[in-house]
């Protein structure tokens, strides 16, 4: 198995998830297998009842040794599984989704007879997709789940509700509607659970993707951080989609500041949980939005700082024509060491205005340049698409700025 | 050391309860299921053989001497599975009814002979219960009476049972014991889930000692490792470190960690936890 991501790596299709999952379809053995080992033993001990010559005397103790042999090979066999299905488990949780995903596919037709193990490789490998950004062939995979479940539940609830979201995310607008109705009241039942976290996650992606704005804002406002809290650091997605919403109203109302203050405060909630890549790789709409507010934030400690190095030249400069002054009246005792005009800025300045220069639009230009200068790149590393937007949206910043 | 639950409704027959334990306790019966299960597998084989071979019933007693001994063998161990059948998936159960888990333990740990695993792993499902039931001087006794032993082929049973002890001794405030268990739990190596764990009860030794600045070593690494946890165990962990930061003076990542912990916390939790702690939160340099 590869330890790495490399560049050939491409998520599954959706035919290619149902044809791999129908081929691995779960088996169940037929009774008379699982009690051969015993139909056998009983055998072996009437065979010693009536043992007539030297075979007949041998054989029960050759079917005992392949009884017991069987018997721990096979133990053997099902522990090596399940310690592979919990590394596949771990590499998940660790969102090393690729590796997991080519494990779970070699995987699956392993464990077509222990149906436990196939369900929860089964769900792995959604949850894997889904982060993959491979949104269709993950929608298969929890389809095949809500499938053999029971409907009500908690499992199937929060398999559907994380289903919606794909579709919601696949543009699949009036099935994730429907489904939304559906599972509202059994989410509401539920109350600060994950499922009802994950309910009210759905249903805001659903207004943002539907464009209703202020409802998404006037219905989450107060109460979106309780809402969302059962889902831990991934609530940061929800709060980028409320600050997006923000954002869009601001665009509205362009001469009112609060919206644009809103957005700034749930984005500053959402990057405190999630990083900004990791929020712009599930929605890479919010560019924009970060890209604002990271130019808001820049424009604002310039404007500071211009004010800083105003101060500190007018106040070097006082300083120097101090000095002059003194030297004007030292002058005629003193020559040996004439003032001279400083040419550049006291280090102090210089640190300034260093500090001043935006990491953003710095580490997307390094970005830039090492991806013109790499000539094989690893596909784990490599967000170029995002990398690519955001270099086209910090020159466009650039240039507003030189305007 | 079973008694039975006088509580319990009149209608239906009262839920056994397993009393107060010790090692001894648990020496005794892996004794006992010793003894039993040698003078089963010897006995009746030996029996047999004499039955037959004095009745001539069979041209070769003595290879169906053998055959019954494989067959007892097997008897034996399908009670043991039985048993075994009885206390394997537990969690559930935990949580939902306690007693009837118990009740369920106790009849497993009178059956006998029972195989020295299936002993060992009963009174680690009773160390889990009484874990849960918040029973810290129950849990620190059992686990130490069962980690006296070899756990053949269940590693991942000795780390849990490391773990509650850990933590029903840090709950205790024995921070010596707390130790001793942790630096034995750093030289096994721990699934993610164990790590996870570990790391936690670490953060709060290092906390209950005085050693802030240990607690803090690689934080972004830690805060990484939180974020795998459920959500309450992973605001609880931030809270730790916030109390940390804030008694080392480092102020920004003391704020840094106090406004993700509120994000991950409702008021209420975040204040049980800081309570559950006893450590107030304090104002850089006031507790220096």
């Amino acid at each position: 198995m590869n330890q790495r991501a490399t560049p050939t790596f491409k998520p599954p299709s959706p035919e290619q998830v149902t044809d791999h999952l129908r081929r691995c379809a779960p088996r169940v053995s037929r009774a008379w297998v699982t009690q051969l080992p015993l139909i056998l033993l009983l055998v072996a001990a009437g065979m010693t009842l009536f043992a007539q010559n030297a075979l007949t005397a041998i054989l029960p103790w050759l079917i005992l040794i392949g009884v017991v042999a069987y018997a721990v090979i096979r133990v053997r066999h099902v522990r090596t599984i399940q310690s592979r299905v919990m590394r596949i488990s771990e590499w998940t949780q660790l969102e090393q989704h690729e590796r997991a995903t080519r494990a779970i596919w070699k995987m699956l037709p392993v464990v077509q007879m222990m149906p436990e193990l196939h369900g929860r490789l089964v769900a792995l490998m959604a949850h894997n997709l889904d982060r993959l950004t491979a949104w269709p062939a993950a929608e298969v995979a929890y389809d095949y789940l809500i499938q053999r479940m029971p409907a009500d539940h908690p499992g199937s609830i929060q398999l559907q509700l994380q289903r919606t979201v794909l579709q919601l995310f696949n543009d699949e607008l009036t099935s994730a509607d429907t489904n939304l109705r559906k599972l509202r009241p059994l989410a509401m039942e539920m109350s600060a659970s994950p499922i009802s976290a994950t309910y009210h996650y759905a249903a805001l992606l659903q207004q943002v993707s539907t464009f209703h704005y202020a409802d998404a804002v006037a219905e989450n406002k107060d109460e979106l951080v309780d809402r969302l809290r059962p889902l831990g650091v991934e609530a940061g997605h929800g709060y980028a989609l409320m600050a997006w919403s923000c954002y869009q109203l601001s665009l509205r109302e362009p001469e009112s500041t609060t919206w644009m203050q809103q957005a700034r405060d749930w984005w500053h909630k959402a990057t405190l949980l999630l990083s900004t890549q990791k929020l712009l790789a599930r929605q890479d709409e919010l560019k924009a939005l970060a890209a604002q507010i990271a130019y808001k934030a820049q424009s604002q400690d310039e404007q500071v700082v211009e004010e800083i190095v105003e101060q500190n030249t007018a106040q070097d400069l006082e300083e120097v024509h101090q000095l002059l002054d003194d030297q004007v009246i030292l002058e005629p005792e003193s020559h040996e060491q004439p003032i001279q005009t400083p040419e550049k800025p006291s280090p102090s300045l210089l640190d300034l205005v260093q500090s001043v220069e935006p990491p953003a639009v710095s580490s997307h230009e390094e970005a830039a340049q090492t991806d013109e200068a790499a000539t094989d790149h690893d596909v784990a590393n490599d967000d170029s698409p995002q990398d690519d937007t955001q270099v086209d949206d910090t020159q466009q910043i650039k240039e507003q700025k030189h305007d | 050391m079973t008694e039975n639950n006088s509580s319990s409704s009149s209608s239906s027959p009262p839920l056994q309860r397993v009393g107060a334990v010790s090692s001894e306790d648990l020496q005794r019966q892996l004794q006992r299921d010793q003894m039993l299960r040698w003078l089963i597998l010897l006995g009746i084989p030996a029996a047999s053989t004499i039955v037959l071979a004095w009745f001539k019933l069979t041209p070769d007693p003595l290879g169906f001497g053998i055959m019954i001994m494989a067959g007892t063998w097997m008897m034996l161990n399908f009670i043991s599975a039985r048993a075994w059948q009885q206390v394997s998936n537990m969690a559930e159960l935990f949580a939902i009814d306690p007693e009837q888990a118990e009740a369920r333990i106790a009849i497993v740990l009178k059956s006998k002979p029972l195989a020295r695993q299936v002993r060992l792993l009963t009174w680690h499902r009773l160390a889990t219960l009484r874990h849960q039931q918040k029973d810290f001087d129950q849990t620190i006794a059992v686990c130490q009476s069962v980690l006296i032993y070899p756990l053949r082929n269940v590693h991942a049973v000795r780390q849990h049972l490391l773990l509650m002890l850990t933590e029903a001794q840090l709950a205790r405030g024995d921070a010596y014991g707390a130790y001793m268990s942790l630096s034995e739990l750093s030289h096994q190596q721990l699934s993610l889930t164990h790590s996870l764990q570990k790391l936690a009860l670490q953060t709060r030794y290092l906390l209950m000692v005085g050693y802030d600045e240990a607690a803090l070593s690689d934080l972004p690494g830690k805060v990484k490792m939180a974020e795998l946890m459920p959500t309450l165990q992973c605001g609880a962990l931030h809270v730790l470190f916030y109390v940390a930061a804030s008694r080392s003076g480092q102020t920004p990542q003391a704020d840094w960690l106090n406004e993700r912990s509120r994000l991950l916390l409702s008021e209420k939790q975040y204040d049980d936890i800081l309570q559950s702690l006893s450590m107030p939160t304090v104002t850089p340099g006031e507790l220096l």
